[in-house]
């Protein structure tokens, strides 16, 4: 029975393997869809049916793998591959079944998070005049405005510098999407206050 | 003819056929009819959830979801009236992939078949559920083998799969069937309802000649024949029987079939004694 045993001892190795990788990845702040609850009760609500996913018209929810650990299973947008585009309907939220999305009525309820805007990188506070995000936000002179002045030292520039309304913004990241600077883009989103569970 | 494993054949392949239809369906137009996975599906608009996941998502999160539970409700009703294993061989993909490990088990002879405690599995699904109260998380929806078997299937390929390769291995190994027999969960769930169960596997005990045919191909333990083998019963009242059928394909005397239960066990006076009977495997 030596060869079971160790055969035995491989099995509990695999099983092993894999739980261990989920709880050393523990859970990761990422972008949730739109209508996601706070961090700890959508982890507590999600049932990881992969509805959303299925539900989404531009592929942009990503399921978790195990590298999230208690995250795996459950929805996520990676903005900068393919952003939220903020449905009139929201299908992903209707196709939830738990209410772990829930309480959209209007674009305007969404809270995913806030884009935060990297002025060192940021192009246009270079100087040059860009506006790539601020041409393509949904809520154009809402969550995103230009704020227009001299540049210093120089007579001639202007600076038409993005500036994010942190009340406004909805952190769908078609900013981070359409943001030209690449590595690192000037533009990233902070998804919404995540509990720590682990 | 085996024609309870060529039906539960088609079904398993149509119910995997079913999963994976909004892959090539949904492109062409809206909404496949069908989307979603074991968790949680919709098919023609009516939600429908697995019990089990619903329990813990509604203990993990202390909060109510009456249009959930509904959606699980429908489908815990639907096995309670069966049988409640009927899910494991006729639906669950884990099963189906099981079964291939079985077949090639049947090459070599010399495997060992560590038996546990069929109890187990309602344990774990008990554990499963008081976890998920403490933790805040519906713990096995994330290691789930069902879950991951049909992420990897529709979402991100290699999710769990050292899981799913345990289990494979272990039951290759260790125990025959030994992770659908003694430690799922969800079939601990089911098997738990079992009892419920308005359809059963009913013996002629009249036709029967105790050649324990049935006893050797049963999916769930061939120990949950015996009562009805013995005579003691005229059906199958294990919970942990899944209708798979098996055993009525297996049994050249047709004493076996599937059928409504009786109302009351019928009293048979039968001549052989269970000594001699059970000396026979």
């Amino acid at each position: 029975m030596k060869g079971l045993g160790i055969l035995r001892t491989i099995i509990g190795g695999f099983a092993a393997y894999e739980l261990l990788k989920l709880m050393k990845a523990g859970s990761k702040q990422v972008l949730r869809p739109p209508g996601a609850s706070d961090e700890d009760e959508f982890l507590a609500l999600c049932t990881r049916c992969g509805k959303c996913n299925q539900a989404c018209p531009y592929k942009s929810i990503n399921m978790g793998n195990s590298t999230m650990g208690l995250g795996l299973g459950t929805p996520f947008i990676d903005a900068r591959e393919s952003p939220c585009w903020l449905c009139e309907d929201f299908p992903c939220f209707e196709a939830c079944p738990t209410t772990a999305l829930r309480d959209i009525e209007k674009r305007t309820d969404v809270d995913m998070g806030v884009a935060v805007i990297d002025k060192d990188v940021c192009i246009a506070y270079q100087g040059m005049r860009c506006e790539v995000c601020y041409r393509e936000c949904p809520l154009i002179d809402e969550a995103i405005k230009l704020d227009i002045y001299l540049k210093p030292d120089d007579n001639i520039h202007a600076i038409f510098g993005p500036v994010i309304d942190p009340e406004k913004c909805v952190g769908c990241g078609i900013c981070v999407h359409k943001c030209v600077v690449d590595n690192p883009v000037a533009i990233r989103i902070q998804p919404r206050e995540a509990g720590g569970l682990l | 003819m085996k024609k309870w494993l060529i039906a539960r054949k088609l079904v398993q392949f149509f119910i995997i056929l079913l999963f994976l239809s909004p892959l090539f369906l949904v492109e062409v137009a809206g909404t496949n009819f069908f989307y979603g996975t074991l968790s949680s599906s919709e098919i023609f608009g009516i939600q429908l959830s697995d019990p089990l996941g619903a329990l813990s998502v509604t203990l993990a999160s202390k909060k109510i979801v009456w249009g959930f539970l509904g959606s699980a409700l429908i489908v815990f009703l639907f096995y309670l009236v069966i049988s409640g294993r009927v899910f494991c061989s006729w639906v669950c993909p884990v099963n189906t992939l099981l079964e291939l490990t079985d077949s090639l088990r049947k090459r070599f002879k010399k495997l060992p078949d560590v038996q546990f405690n069929l109890n187990i599995k309602i344990q774990i699904a008990v554990l499963v559920l008081v976890l998920s109260f403490f933790i805040g998380v519906p713990i096995f929806e994330i290691i789930s083998p069902i879950g991951n078997t049909l992420r990897n299937l529709l979402f991100v390929w290699g999710i769990g799969s050292f899981i799913l390769l345990a289990i494979v291995l272990f039951d290759f190994f260790v125990s025959k069937r030994g992770w659908c027999r003694y430690f799922c969960p969800v079939g601990g769930f089911y098997s738990s309802i079992g009892k419920a169960g308005q359809l059963r596997v009913k013996i002629d005990n009249e036709k029967c000649v105790s050649c324990m045919q049935c006893k050797k191909v049963c999916f769930s333990h061939p120990s949950i024949l015996d009562p009805a083998i013995n005579g003691d019963k005229t059906y199958v009242t294990s919970g942990d029987c899944s209708l798979c059928g098996a055993c009525i394909d297996a049994c050249s005397h047709e004493a076996l079939s599937i059928g409504l239960r009786p109302y009351r066990q019928k009293e048979y006076q039968i001549e052989i004694t269970n000594e001699v009977k059970g000396e026979k495997l």
